[in-house]
């Protein structure tokens, strides 16, 4: 396996998803290949940077009141607009 | 993702099926940040954020005789802002659409990467602790070209599967996983630059 194979098997691999012959492929090149044994620790730590860092566990966004309002006033008008039967 | 206990949620559910007023307006009063939240991720303009939660609690309002109660309320509003910000998003003028090229890696003909990587990973795990690194992480992925970031966003960020992904989309799976994988390798190349690596 080259360093080019190696890169687009890094999902599979994270995923747990590879077969085993690729597996032991993507293994033993990582056991010999400085480079991409860095490469995948950064790859790993850029999933990482951006599941942490991209709100998926912050606080709600503030809702204007206007805006509630206006949600809510726009179930009204199709109320209006559309009658039960 | 808001959850609510069981009996608060079949009670709200009632509620809205029977049309209660009160029911819809907690509803909105439960679910709109988030839904405002996932909304900004995608749209990144706080007044097209708006009018797509509003667009979506339209919607939501008109299905909420069909949903069958199989996922929680929250789940159900998130996918449904989602659609609503992709809406809005395909509906906007494009810009053409930028190579991602000069962001992935390059190699050797014999298939040697062409740069030695620093190993920055453990500066990558502290980059979130603090708020202005959180945003320079943020600012990277703002910086993908939109198909790219739109699937980075749905697949790590809002955490929806492949077949989700395409779905609300309209590719296929393969297409999800091929940008997806050029978007990380491009994010990290982003990141990278903050820590001196050299170009590729």
């Amino acid at each position: 396996m080259t360093c080019r194979e190696l890169y687009g098997f890094l999902d599979e691999f994270l995923d747990g998803i590879l077969d085993a012959s690729t597996r032991r492929h993507f293994e033993n090149h990582l056991e010999r290949c400085f480079a991409c044994r860095k490469y995948l620790a950064t790859y790993r730590a850029t999933l990482q940077a951006a599941r942490g860092s991209e709100w998926a566990d912050a606080p709600p966004a503030e809702v204007p009141e206007e805006l509630i309002h206006a949600i809510l006033a726009s179930r009204t008008a199709a109320l209006v607009r559309q009658p039960p039967e | 993702m808001v959850v609510s206990p069981p009996v608060q949620e079949a009670e709200l559910l009632a509620g809205l099926r029977a049309g209660q007023e009160d029911a819809f307006e907690r509803l909105v009063r439960t679910h709109s940040g988030r839904m405002l939240s996932v909304c900004l991720r995608i749209l990144r303009n706080h007044e097209e954020a708006k009018d797509a939660v509003q667009e979506a609690f339209v919607s939501a309002f008109r299905g909420i005789q069909a949903f069958e109660g199989t996922s929680l309320l929250g789940t159900w509003l998130h996918r449904i802002a989602v659609n609503a910000s992709l809406m809005r998003l395909r509906s906007k003028k494009r810009r053409p659409e930028q190579s991602i090229n000069a962001l992935l890696p390059a190699f050797t003909a014999d298939g040697h990467a062409r740069i030695e990587p620093r190993d920055w990973s453990p500066s990558a795990v502290q980059m979130v602790e603090t708020r202005e690194t959180r945003d320079f992480v943020r600012s990277c992925i703002d910086r993908l070209p939109e198909i790219y970031r739109v699937v980075l966003l749905l697949r790590d960020i809002e955490e929806l599967d492949t077949a989700e992904t395409a779905e609300v989309l309209g590719v296929t799976d393969g297409v999800v996983k091929v940008r997806l994988h050029r978007a990380r390798h491009a994010l990290r190349r982003l990141l990278a630059e903050r820590f001196g690596e050299g170009s590729s």
